[in-house]
């Protein structure tokens, strides 16, 4: 079974640790949400996972591969794919193009490739193929040939995780895919995470939209100045009182200073 | 389709006769410099123009090139095509080793540690005096010959030179069309996200600057045995500026770009003599416009002229969605 394992992280800038002390660990095919406020070390935790931080202490482990000191390709190459909360994409290419690139580690050529002649075309194809497939999967189709910068938003939402898709993902990694959406975008979000999930690609999600995060979490986890603070199902989060007073401020504590 | 192949049968034409066009053995010699400059612009423009790493150092590159090709067939005795190809392969190598020390800087930082490297260069070829003969250069590089054949006239260098350039514009264009070229302009475009989807982002930098300091360093080979004197001068700064003027001026990152670049930006100093000591003026007016209102280069600008005729015939796509939405 291959699971994403995350032992005791820490990550330090400096004096500050944004993310300390973490550990978790996913299960076969789940979708785990991770939440906290702003600055909690959500997207830093991501980083760290992803290489694209070195951590300072502990480990990130999938299946039995250590990702902890692999350079950033080489996690992608074992399967651990992200999306990032910034944009996604490819602005200045178009949307099919987007999606090859994302199939980078599938349609590359080999040096062999260059000699044999038909080799890179039989690839190209192939991938073109692919990634149709994949534009249709999103729904992103009939937009294939538009710069992917003119996307509306949204669009622009869901084109990042086509790429993401593209690269094969053991497990995948989404920093903020409703950020900035609409509630119609972020529900069409919420329907092509749980397609996604379906196919057996298990989800980490860092989400802002509590609707979001409560329909789709089969865990959620809540992160607070980059330590663990809860944990469990949907339910179990909503009515966690430490949870409740991080978001909301403690009621009783008013109450009495008031008094 | 078969349409867009029209403008190619009498462009074809047009190069190959070029030498019967052009009487005057001074234009000739314009010519041929435009031929280098392509070659030069095609090279840099492979790094810079679409992975958007800007390498102020490549003139390092064509002067290596033009010293390993005097000095194999000089010295050694090669056969010139050996010494071309050496003066390609020597500096691949070196830029290599270039891209191993750099790659790990960006933008500004990149382009001031690609200068240091050319000036390094330019230091061993004045001082390493056993190797070069220093400031003195090196003089009366024998003519090209392939077999028999002694490239002995303006004529056959401009041929030689001819194949050359239209290698160089073939390699890159094969590399840009392919899934290699696509992974250059991600990098460009946005590399953390070309990292997240497995792209070593190294190896695609490494394989633009060897590519490009192949191609430089043929330049550099063929202009030694073309000029039969080189010195230190050829690792002269102005080169590479020269080149990154064609690149920018031409188009950054399309293959027509540098090339047009290249042509008009050789040419442009003789047309205007004429105008004496002012030509360096206008040749700056000329670039800080293209720069202001043509930002992809005189190539978009060819390409805006010839949709200009498309759409006077059909109306395109995007009018025909606008007018959808005006129902």
């Amino acid at each position: 079974m291959t699971t994403l394992r995350v032992e005791n992280l820490t990550v330090r800038f400096g004096g500050l640790a944004a993310v300390h002390d973490f550990s978790f660990e996913t299960k076969e095919n789940e979708i785990l949400s991770i939440i906290g406020p702003n600055g909690a070390g959500k997207t830093t935790l991501f980083n760290a996972i992803t290489g694209y931080i070195q951590p300072s202490e502990g480990n990130v482990s999938f299946g039995n591969r250590v990702l902890t000191d692999e350079a950033i390709h080489a996690i992608s190459e074992i399967g651990v794919i992200r999306t990032f909360q910034k944009k996604s994409f490819f602005p200045h290419l178009t949307v099919v193009e987007n999606v090859l690139l994302g199939e980078h580690m599938g349609i590359r050529p080999s040096l062999i490739d260059f000699i044999k002649p038909g080799n890179m075309k039989k690839k190209e194809l192939s991938g073109l193929r692919r990634a149709l497939e994949l534009l249709e999967f999103v729904g992103l189709s009939e937009k294939k040939d538009m710069m992917a910068a003119e996307l509306p938003y949204g669009e622009q939402r869901l084109l990042g995780i086509c790429i993401a898709l593209a690269a094969n993902p053991k497990i995948l990694l989404l920093d903020e895919p409703c950020a900035g959406s609409n509630p119609n975008e972020c529900e069409n979000m919420v329907g092509l995470i749980r397609k996604i999930n379906a196919d057996g690609v298990p989800i980490v999600l860092v989400e802002h939209h509590m609707r979001v995060v409560m329909g789709l979490s089969d865990r959620i986890i809540v992160l607070n100045s980059g330590e663990k603070m809860a944990e469990g199902t949907p339910a179990e989060i909503t009515c966690n009182e430490d949870v409740i007073c991080a978001y909301l401020g403690k009621s009783g504590e008013n109450d009495a200073r008031n008094g | 389709m078969r349409k867009k192949w029209t403008w190619i049968v009498p462009l074809t034409l047009l190069i190959l006769m070029l030498p019967l066009l052009i009487e005057s053995s001074y234009f000739m010699h314009i010519t041929i410099l435009a031929m280098i400059y392509i070659i030069l612009a095609t090279s840099l423009n492979l790094l810079s123009g679409y992975t958007g790493l800007l390498s102020l150092g490549h003139h390092a590159f064509y002067g290596i090139g033009a010293y390993t090709a005097a000095l194999s067939v000089m010295r050694l005795g090669l056969p010139f095509l050996l010494a071309l190809l050496l003066s390609g392969i020597l500096p691949m190598i070196l830029s290599y080793l270039v891209g191993k020390i750099t790659f790990r800087l960006r933008s500004s930082f990149f382009a001031i540690s690609t200068i240091a490297f050319a000036e390094i260069t330019r230091l061993v070829s004045i001082n390493w005096v056993e190797l070069t003969e220093g400031p003195m250069g090196l003089p009366n590089i024998p003519a090209a010959s392939i077999g028999p054949l002694v490239l002995n006239s303006y004529n056959k260098q401009y041929y030689l030179v001819l194949i050359l350039a239209v290698s160089s514009i073939f390699l890159s264009y094969r590399i840009v069309n392919s899934h290699i070229g696509r992974v250059f302009k991600g990098i460009k475009d946005a590399e953390y996200v070309a990292i997240s989807t497995g792209v070593n982002i190294d190896r695609y930098l490494m394989i633009a600057i060897m590519a490009g300091a192949f191609m430089a360093g043929i330049a550099g080979g063929f202009y030694g045995q073309y000029m039969k004197f080189i010195s230190p001068d050829v690792f002269y700064f102005q080169m590479t500026v020269n080149m990154v003027v064609m690149v920018i001026a031409g188009g950054l990152g399309t293959i027509g770009g540098p090339v047009v670049g290249a042509i008009i930006f050789t040419l442009a100093p003789e047309v205007l003599r004429f105008s004496e000591g002012y030509s360096f003026i206008l040749y700056g007016i000329a670039l800080i416009l293209i720069i202001l209102f043509l930002p992809g280069g005189l190539w978009s600008l060819l390409k805006k002229v010839k949709n200009l005729f498309k759409n006077s015939v059909y109306p395109n796509n995007s009018e025909i969605e606008g007018s959808d939405n005006l129902k």
